[in-house]
């Protein structure tokens, strides 16, 4: 059965989504971009083996640098995502030593 | 001179804030990620351009033999060598698990062009692996340069 480029897009899209969370208007010009050009290659190779030009050793490799690259992309995402969080608590704790200076009248930290 | 002597209270009141004063002093760098390494900028961006020229030349010249054929391994071999150099690298930091396995998954796409290489790949297969390379490669030098926090 012949897939089309939502089918894989939207479940890609959502599960990516559900994990970053808040962070998510961040990255998500990167991910939709690198998603759709994954999701377009798979759908080449699955259009290929179909017709006979891949044959089924060929099209798993082809598949198994596309899971790669899904990975390779998901990392790349969380990595992004902690460093958007590791700011907004370093953000957090500077607030913090701005109140504690202002309690106490003078810049002691 | 009036000498400044303190309670018992006050001594105490005092001593704590200094003490929190450094706790939240020490907590205000709080680090979830390793720092940017620019020699693994340059080092990414290079195995990219190798790779490209490697995929550009087997998708021109699918089969090859003799010294072309050698050259060819020794080619690929050179960019395994460099992948390998790279793990090395961001093995050596703490905080860097999600880099190390992207280029683990570089290390193993890798291992799948040297197996599609043996199955007569098509040159429409061959730019097909490439492009797939480019969104690995892609992914690890944006994780790269996001650490530079700017």
């Amino acid at each position: 059965m012949a897939l089309d480029i939502q089918q894989l897009l939207t479940p890609m899209l959502n599960a990516a989504k559900a994990v970053i969370g808040d962070k998510w208007p961040g990255i998500q010009n990167y991910t939709e971009t690198e998603f759709k050009k994954i999701g377009q290659n798979i759908l080449d190779i699955e259009k290929n083996k179909l017709q006979g030009k891949y044959s089924e050793d060929q099209a798993r490799l082809l598949f198994d640098i596309y899971k790669n690259a899904t990975k390779a992309v998901l990392l790349a995402l969380e990595g992004m995502t902690l460093i958007m969080t590791e700011q907004a608590i370093n953000a957090a704790l500077g607030a913090i030593r701005d109140v504690v200076n202002k309690a106490i009248g003078f810049g002691l930290i | 001179m009036k000498k400044l002597f303190l309670g018992r209270t006050q001594e105490f009141f005092l001593c704590s804030v200094v003490f929190f004063a450094f706790i939240i002093n020490g907590c205000f760098s709080v680090k979830l990620i390793a720092d940017y390494d620019e020699a693994v900028d340059k080092q990414v961006t290079e195995i990219y351009r190798n790779i490209s020229t490697y995929m550009q030349d087997l998708a021109n010249t699918p089969q090859v033999s003799g010294t072309d054929s050698i050259a060819r391994v020794s080619k690929y071999n050179s960019v395994q060598l460099d992948i390998s150099t790279l793990k090395l690298r961001a093995s050596d930091k703490d905080k860097n698990s999600q880099q190390i396995q992207q280029i683990e998954l570089l290390v193993d796409s890798w291992n799948k062009i040297g197996e599609l290489q043996k199955l007569h790949p098509t040159k429409d297969m061959i730019q097909s692996a490439q492009s797939g390379f480019e969104i690995t490669l892609t992914a690890i030098l944006k994780l790269e340069i996001a650490k530079k926090r700017s």
